[in-house]
């Protein structure tokens, strides 16, 4: 999308991203009779709103483990590995 | 690395809208958190595991504390830091790509395989995040703290001094920009 439609429609967009889920149809509604050339454009960066959440998009980091052996047993300087309590966003860096 | 006080001096230079200053800014972060990534590397001895965010934190420490000049704003430091912490993710898996070994900045076999969708998908990420940038910075920022650094939003309202419904929705509307953007390249 071009940086001016975007300026242009940005506004609208956080109105209708503040309200509930539910409210937006009816809100855009009455925003079409007032902004006709805007609303379909704004419609549809709704239903796409609506798509990445289902697809969760950018809710992983860029990043990520996908396979990680098992370190449990290994040795590291003074410590030995027992087992491992949990993982979080944590990268590994060498 | 440069002393707090000439940083000091890039940031403000590069907010009154400098390009080499945000340049100098940028490459100056850069090459300080690499050095903080590799210095991690050199006290363990072995692979670290390192947050994003954590290593902003302490690129903050070691520069506000040099010098005894005081870097002014840690929010403002954290920002830029963490468009600068993107470009090294991106370069990160770039290099990842191109070269499984080698790499002096490099992500263990412990981590992460990133294939090529991944990575070209980051690019794309970041070029729509630069576009974004030049209308609305606030929003770009939000997605470095939050997707590229692992802030949470609570964090990023308290580093921005903003609600954190506000930080959400303009989550929310930057997902559907970079969505679209990446998705279609359409022009409106």
């Amino acid at each position: 999308m071009n940086p001016e439609r975007w300026q242009e429609i940005s506004p609208h967009l956080d109105e209708a991203l503040s309200l509930p889920e539910e409210e937006r149809a009816e809100w855009l509604a009455a925003f079409r009779a007032q902004r006709p050339e805007l609303a379909d454009l704004l419609g549809k960066l709704l239903e796409e709103h609506r798509a990445l959440a289902e697809e969760h998009f950018l809710e992983s980091e860029p990043l990520r483990p996908t396979n990680e052996p098992s370190l449990t047993g290994e040795t590291l300087g003074a410590y030995k590995l027992i087992s491992r309590i949990g993982e979080g966003q944590d990268f590994v860096w060498a | 690395m440069e002393s707090a006080s000439s940083l000091v001096a890039l940031l403000e230079a590069a907010e009154r809208g400098s390009k080499p200053a945000a340049d100098a800014l940028f490459s100056a972060l850069y090459s300080e958190l690499r050095r903080l990534a590799k210095h991690e590397l050199a006290r363990h001895g072995a692979p670290v595991t390192l947050s994003a965010t954590t290593l902003l934190h302490r690129a903050y420490i070691e520069i506000a504390g040099q010098d005894g000049t005081s870097f002014p704003d840690r929010n403002r430091f954290m920002g830029y830091a963490a468009r600068v912490m993107r470009g090294l993710i991106i370069d990160h898996a770039r290099s990842h790509q191109a070269q499984k070994r080698g790499g002096q900045f490099e992500i263990t076999s412990l981590a992460a395989e990133i294939d090529a969708v991944d990575d070209q998908k980051l690019t794309q990420i970041s070029e729509a995040l630069d576009e974004l940038a030049k209308a609305e910075p606030a929003l770009a920022q939000v997605v470095d703290l939050k997707f590229f650094c692992g802030f949470s939003f609570q964090e990023i309202a308290a580093m921005k001094d903003v609600s954190e419904r506000t930080v959400q929705r303009q989550w929310e509307k930057t997902r559907i920009y970079l969505h679209r953007t990446i998705r279609a390249g359409l022009d409106d």
